[in-house]
């Protein structure tokens, strides 16, 4: 198998892991259904192309909605991790785009002294530009929104309070029936 | 040979892995070609897999890591008492089934459907 086959089959493997972790499933038992995912692609995979193994899998959501049927509520961490970081990510990358615009007004205005300000939309942030010599100097506070945005996504995908309601569950003991 | 309906399958997917662990111990992709070897040829690696892990969250099946020479290790099942007695179960409900639809559908019309 080729290295690209192989990177082909992990793919799957790392999205059905994900979408296990939407659902619910703990740490422990998505590394059993990932070792075990990778295992079966493996073996299809002798008699057919990593493409094909992959393709007869069908929809990885689904599949990993039927493996874990009853939602269980627990915390997503790693999915609120990774939405976190990509949501701070492309946050921080909007605000170094904006600020690259505010610099650009800022020369096209040739200011003799320094000026500074606040980005619009971006609270917190704060840009301060000097004209030294032939060059300039450019400070560049990014604030608070990207920390914020970052934070909002963590705990709207990882669902923190599920620690509290699933303790409280345990608290009371099991439903009558 | 004509397809079959996917929620009937759907309805015996958990009789079918039964019976194909009953007779050894196997792992995901072995018993799909098993299943596919004997006709059911609309059971994919994407129905299978999820149900095999269901049967053992219910305990019907105890599953071990056995290494494979060709690959990673492979995670082989094997029923347990409480899925022999499930399996005894649903073929016996599945019998009465057939036995209560060929008794309603006309012989005629079940021949010429063949």
């Amino acid at each position: 198998m080729n290295l690209i086959e192989r990177i082909r089959l992990e793919r799957a493997v790392q999205s059905y892991s994900w979408w296990l972790d939407l659902r619910g499933a703990s740490g422990r038992r998505r590394r059993g259904m990932r070792r075990e995912l990778r295992a079966n692609l493996f073996e299809a995979t002798s008699g057919t192309s990593a493409r094909e193994a992959v393709r007869r899998l069908g929809s990885l959501r689904v599949m990993a909605a039927e493996a874990v049927p009853v939602e269980r509520a627990r915390p997503r961490w790693n999915s609120g991790l990774q939405v976190a970081v990509a949501a701070l990510m492309t946050t921080l990358l909007v605000e170094v785009l904006a600020a690259l615009a505010w610099l650009d007004g800022a020369m096209t205005a040739a200011p003799e002294r320094a000026v500074t300000g606040p980005m619009t939309l971006f609270p917190g942030s704060s840009l301060a530009y000097e004209p030294e010599g032939a060059g300039f100097s450019l400070l560049f506070e990014p604030g608070w929104l990207c920390l914020a945005v970052g934070l909002v996504a963590f705990v709207g995908v990882a669902r923190p309070w599920r620690v509290v309601r699933a303790r409280t569950r345990k608290d009371r003991g099991p439903v009558p029936a | 040979m004509a397809g079959h309906d996917a929620q009937m399958l759907k309805g015996v997917l958990s009789m079918l892995l039964l019976q194909v662990l009953r007779d050894r111990e196997d792992y995901g992709y072995s018993v799909v070609v098993r299943l596919q070897d004997s006709g059911v040829t609309d059971l994919g690696e994407g129905t299978v897999y999820p149900a095999l892990s269901r049967l053992e969250s219910s305990g019907l099946l105890t599953a071990r890591l056995v290494p494979s020479a060709s690959g990673p290790a492979r995670k082989y099942y094997t029923i347990t008492a409480a899925g022999l007695a499930e399996l005894g179960r649903s073929v016996g409900a599945w019998r009465s089934l057939v036995d209560a639809v060929d008794g309603v559908i006309p012989e005629r019309s079940r021949d010429r459907s063949r």
